[in-house]
């Protein structure tokens, strides 16, 4: 932090770190709200970014920040010096300007000084001791269910450290600092005593606002802050990157490489890069260019590149995984077991998934499978794959859905074999499977919660589109090696050389122009833009249907449709 | 002894109806990025709901200042008040009923009876109305409270959004931030009674999930009370939905057709349907 010379200045006239600083009046209270204020000014938007999901309420930053600035508002021009009627001025402008959890506990704390310190004409390390004590008081009846591990835990360790300061020193720039430093180390073990904190990876946001607060008071009393001139924000990367992987990077691979070549055209391959991704960098001239770019497929930039020329000093990172490796959390991994909803208690249902690809496996996750089993077509999983996973469901209630009619019977032997109370709901296609997970209600009776799956299940048809690994005649259709092949309700449908025939004789199988949604799931071989192209034209020939395109990750079907 | 009524926006009530009750409404805050609006006050519904969709940053709300509740508290007093009754949105759901205690323990310029409506939107405003039909015919406090403490076992919220996203990142919903909705597109049914939100379905498609809503809706039995809600639909879905509802309206009823604030709609996001009512019998 660069020291600015008028604040140096300042501080000599005002408040003196070199003399012990006994008494504050009025005067000084308003220099300190205001660089309290000027400090969460510049840093309510790390406060905001500590506001990662699942969050008990909004921009805990901004709110805290408007109820400062109506606070100060009310005393920025006066000249009162008594500082009882200072806090007092302050404490009725933060009750009006209140926004939010936050805002309305630190009224609380203004108001719980400004009552302790009403009939002072100066306070002493003494007064503030006691002030910050009522203010904790205050602040804790101020909710109806104090909660650890919040802004409370703050200024109640604030309060504490004060009272003992003041044993030690009489100096209020001591107490100050001490009190700045505890509420650092309460704020930090604020995800110690709050486990949603801990789960998302942030310090509490209202602590922090506190603390800032606290912090710019602190920086002006040393002469780090000059009110006049406002120091610019720091930028902490950490906030950022730890809100970020809630859900998982939209382009977790760095790429970069040098492409060589003759006449290649700068402007177009920039354009062309970009559309693939974020961050992009693409410099150089007609013969040699630099291109760097963060996308979801490193394969897509590099195939570009050989296209275009030849390609060398290729990096590929995956930042993703050195996010993870920095926050000390998997972030979009996928294990067996997956968390359970929270509400999922031992007596409901748990509903473990087989998924044939990372998409698919995810979209299961997401709609509340709490067991995933990998397999599918080409690799279906034991019994013994199925039982274990069965056993380290955290319930007695078991649903498990196969989503392909070569894991059914696997699924019913590895339910026979566990003592658990164990249903197989015998999805053969992973559109059947999803269907039927969106249909159970997890607090019905598991004989209930199957017989609205079966339905379920009943209602969504299914096609795959394949490629033909071997020649055969099947269910009347004449397959050759190498075609294209369709596949609705798990029956060979249509085989052919042009996939757009092959798909146009699944959407009709599949009864087509009586659904309303049409899901495409495209497989690990196909590109987003492949299928959305493919989904483009079902759109453009079918135009009361809905199209939603999800990639799947499955290996030899290149697309798995659900119609509903 | 005269008894007014004092709710926050969040009830939904509209203005006409509000005024024709003698029910005052304090507006809760809805921020945009670093703008702070008052709920129909600076921002209209339909500002905010076309907006909606391209904020870079979603829209969160914030409760109204305790000195808020203050200042109408002391000016309905002023007015002749002898008592207050404050209904609000449910304290599970928002800080706005504790804002208000906070508010009314700053005054003594009159009794403030704080009620917790345990509902939002109609559900509250319905509420809001019972209380006020009860002040207005001259009822006791005792008397409105305990009307207010059987109708709350009877009011009923169904809304049928059309997505789960913004449900999802207000975190307001534990369920709803469960990552659930985040890759499909899921229309979930929803339901709010005595503070506890709900989610009774999740459907794929608009056809199938309005046919369950409606169900589910019928599934109440005879009603006393309706009011409609929607969050910034056509007017031609709204004639539609005023049809396909006119089974579930008791006689002699004219339900309220109201547009979500935003203090909500930030929540719920646009496009989505339903209903307030207020049950005739109590359902086990």
């Amino acid at each position: 932090m660069v020291v600015k010379q008028e604040s140096v200045i300042h501080k000599s006239s005002s408040l003196s770190t070199t003399d012990k600083w006994r008494t504050c009046d009025g005067n000084q209270l308003r220099k300190l709200t205001q660089a309290a204020l000027t400090e969460l000014d510049n840093k309510h938007k790390q406060v905001n970014d500590l506001n990662v999901f699942p969050v008990p309420d909004g921009d805990t930053g901004t709110n805290m920040l408007l109820t400062m600035r109506s606070a100060y508002k009310r005393i920025q021009d006066g000249q009162e010096t008594h500082v009882g009627k200072v806090a007092n001025e302050l404490s009725q402008g933060a009750l009006m300007g209140a926004r939010g959890n936050s805002g309305v506990i630190l009224s609380q704390i203004w108001r719980g000084l400004a009552t302790s310190l009403k009939e002072i004409e100066a306070f002493n390390a003494n007064d503030l001791a006691n002030a910050l004590r009522e203010a904790s008081n205050t602040a804790y009846k101020g909710v109806m269910r104090p909660v650890e591990g919040t802004i409370l835990t703050v200024i109640r360790e604030a309060a504490e450290e004060a009272e003992d300061a003041t044993i030690k020193s009489r100096d209020l720039r001591f107490l100050l600092a001490r009190v700045v430093e505890r509420c650092q180390q309460a704020l930090e073990r604020t995800p110690d005593m709050l486990p949603v904190l801990k789960q998302a990876g942030v310090v509490d946001a209202g602590g922090k606002g506190l603390l800032v607060i606290l912090e710019g008071m602190l920086r002006y009393v040393d002469g780090e802050m000059s009110l006049q001139a406002l120091p610019s924000e720091e930028i902490t990367i950490s906030a950022q990157a730890r809100a970020a992987p809630a859900e998982g990077l939209d382009f977790p691979y760095d790429v970069q490489f040098i492409l060589m070549g003759e006449d290649l055209d700068v402007m177009a391959i920039r354009t062309d890069i970009d559309a693939m991704g974020d961050s992009t960098v693409v410099v150089g001239d007609e013969r040699t260019i630099k291109v760097h770019v963060h996308v979801k497929d490193p394969g897509i930039p590099l195939s570009y590149g050989i296209v275009q020329g030849r390609i060398d000093d290729v990096v590929v990172e995956n930042m993703q995984m050195q996010m993870e490796a920095i926050i000390g959390r998997a972030v979009s991994a996928t294990p067996a077991i997956y968390q359970l909803d929270p509400e999922l208690e031992l007596g409901q249902i748990g509903v473990v998934a087989v998924a044939a690809g990372v998409g698919l496996a995810e979209i299961f996750r997401s709609l509340g499978a709490a067991g995933i089993v990998n397999g599918g077509q080409s690799n279906n999983p034991s019994t013994e794959e199925i039982f274990e996973i069965i056993e380290q469901m955290p319930v007695n209630n078991v649903i498990i859905l196969p989503n392909n009619k070569n894991i059914i019977l696997a699924a019913e032997a590895a339910g026979k074999i566990s003592n658990k109370n164990v249903v197989v709901v015998p999805s053969r296609t992973a559109p059947q499977g999803i269907s039927a997970l969106l249909a159970l209600n997890n607090k019905d009776d598991l004989e209930k919660a199957v017989s609205e799956m079966n339905i379920a299940c009943a209602c969504v048809a299914s096609g795959e589109i394949a490629v033909a690994t071997r020649s055969v005649v099947l269910e009347g259709v004449n397959v050759a090696e190498g075609q294209i092949i369709g596949v609705v309700n798990g029956r060979l449908h249509a085989a052919g050389d042009n996939i757009e025939l092959v798909l146009q004789q699944v959407l009709d199988e599949m009864n087509i122009e009586s659904r309303e949604l049409l899901t495409l799931y495209y497989g690990h071989d196909i590109s987003k833009s492949e299928a959305e192209e493919v989904a483009a034209r079902i759109e453009d020939n079918y135009t009361h249907l809905e199209v939603e395109v999800l990639p799947g990750g499955q290996a030899i079907y290149q697309y798995i449709l659900g119609a509903e | 002894m005269t008894i007014r009524i004092v709710t926050d926006s969040v009830c939904d009530i509209p203005k006409a109806t509000s005024e024709a009750f003698g029910i005052t409404v304090v507006p809760a805050y809805v921020n945009i990025g670093d703008e702070s609006y008052l709920d129909g006050v600076d921002l209209s519904r339909r500002q905010f709901y076309e907006g909606l969709p391209h904020y870079s940053t979603a829209p969160t709300t914030a409760a109204p200042a305790p000195g808020a509740f203050t200042e109408v508290y002391d000016r309905l007093a002023a007015e002749g008040a002898g008592q207050i009754l404050s209904i609000h949105v449910s304290s599970s759901l928002s800080g706005i009923l504790n804002a208000a205690r906070l508010g009314s323990e700053a005054t003594d310029s009159v009794e403030v009876q704080l009620f917790d409506s345990q509902q939002l939107t109609m559900g509250l405003g319905l509420l809001a109305i019972t209380a006020a039909e009860g002040a207005i015919a001259g009822q006791t406090m005792n008397e409105i409270v305990a009307t207010l403490n059987k109708r709350v076992e009877r009011t009923y919220v169904i809304g049928l959004l059309d997505t789960l996203e913004y449900l999802r990142r207000s975190g307001r919903v534990n369920w709803a931030t469960f990552g659930l909705g985040t890759l499909l597109h899921i229309k979930p049914l929803l339901r709010v009674h005595k503070s506890e939100v709900t989610m009774l379905e999740k459907v794929r498609t608009s056809k199938r999930a309005l046919i369950r809503f409606l169900e589910l809706a019928g599934e109440l039995g005879p009603l006393e009370n309706i009011a409609l809600l929607h969050t910034h639909v056509s007017q031609q879905c709204i004639q539609e939905f005023q049809q396909q509802t006119r089974f579930l309206v008791p006689e002699g009823i004219e339900p309220l057709i109201v547009e979500l604030t935003p203090a909500l709609g930030a929540h719920l996001g646009p496009n989505g349907l339903g209903i307030a009512c207020i049950t005739r019998n109590n359902i086990t």
